[in-house]
């Protein structure tokens, strides 16, 4: 298990080095109909803590995947036409607007934590988990006057951390798995 | 400990420390309320501005702003109808007096808390205006 562990980060050490390769289109729209699925899946979920906004965040899972495995401009793609299609499936123009913010503010931080070099996938995944509540709170906060942000806020952000920790520690296991079907 | 050595490093441990501690010490800037006051209110906002206070120990039912209908009975607030189509509000749990946390309708800018106040004279005030 351990070694599946460091192939994963040997590999992504060789990524800096070696320029990235285009993700085939194919692969693109794979990965974005699972991560819709995964987006609907959530969905069927029930949540037990009734505080708006808590979820798992199975799409993340995809978007972490992608952002290791290729790069940041396919994730930052797969979030956005997911959140879309999300959205006009089983949502409705607020939680376009929700999830914009929340899913761009998450990968941005991931990406710019990936790019440290600091951090392990699961504390990336974490950090990503944090940042997209907390995207959700400021768009809350920017467009509802009175929006009770320091409540909701840390609350979120531990929501988030345990989730992120959790997808992050998944993505840990999944990403050196898919190395070997040709997936980078 | 082998595993949590596994997925993260120590600035992973860091980083998830750090944001623990920061989410207490925002959590920690809620104001704590008062269990033993006299009297309670369920105090809606609308868009930041005060809409209304209303005593939990009276039953009544509320329309906020056309959108929402708010209802107050045995001592419990809850949103019981909502424009919106998430619903949201309506699935949030009741509020009674000293339980943290609000109902929010994020879609019509309504926000409900439950407020402890001994002054009475309050009301009259805030229900002029609403």
């Amino acid at each position: 298990m351990t070694s599946l562990n460091e192939i994963a980060h040997s590999k992504e050490k060789e990524k800096k080095t070696v320029p990235q390769e285009e993700i085939p289109l194919s692969y693109l729209g794979f990965f974005l109909a699972l991560a819709v699925i995964f987006g609907y899946v959530e969905s069927l979920v029930p949540v037990p803590i009734p505080i708006p906004g808590i979820k798992l965040g199975l799409p993340n899972l995809v978007i972490t995947a992608i952002l290791y495995a290729y790069s940041f401009k396919a994730a930052l793609i797969i979030t956005i036409v997911r959140v879309f299609i999300i959205g006009f499936l089983f949502g409705n123009l607020f939680s376009i607007m929700y999830g914009l913010c929340g899913a761009i503010l998450s990968l941005l931080f991931m990406a710019l934590a990936k790019r440290t070099g600091m951090f392990r996938i699961a504390g990336v995944s974490a950090l990503g988990g944090v940042m997209h509540n907390v995207g959700q709170c400021l768009m809350a906060f920017a467009t509802v006057r009175g929006f009770p942000i320091m409540w909701y806020l840390p609350i979120l952000m531990l929501a988030g951390l345990a989730a992120g920790i959790l997808t992050g520690i998944a993505d840990a296991l999944i990403i050196p798995r898919i190395h070997r079907y040709g997936v980078r | 400990m082998n595993l949590i050595k596994k997925w993260f490093g120590i600035p992973d441990i860091i980083l998830i420390a750090a944001l623990v501690i920061l989410s207490v010490i925002m959590l920690s800037y809620n104001p704590v309320s008062s269990r033993n006051s006299d009297s309670s209110f369920a105090t809606v906002y609308v868009n930041g501005e005060l809409y209304g206070k209303y005593a939990l120990d009276t039953p009544t039912s509320v329309n906020i702003g056309g959108t929402n209908t708010l209802q107050i009975s045995d001592g419990k607030v809850f949103m019981s109808q909502a424009s919106c189509p998430d619903q949201v509000c309506v699935n949030s749990p009741p509020l009674k007096e000293g339980s943290p946390g609000f109902i929010v309708c994020l879609p019509n800018g309504i926000v409900v808390t439950v407020e402890s106040s001994d002054d009475s004279d309050d009301i009259d005030r805030y229900d002029d205006i609403a």
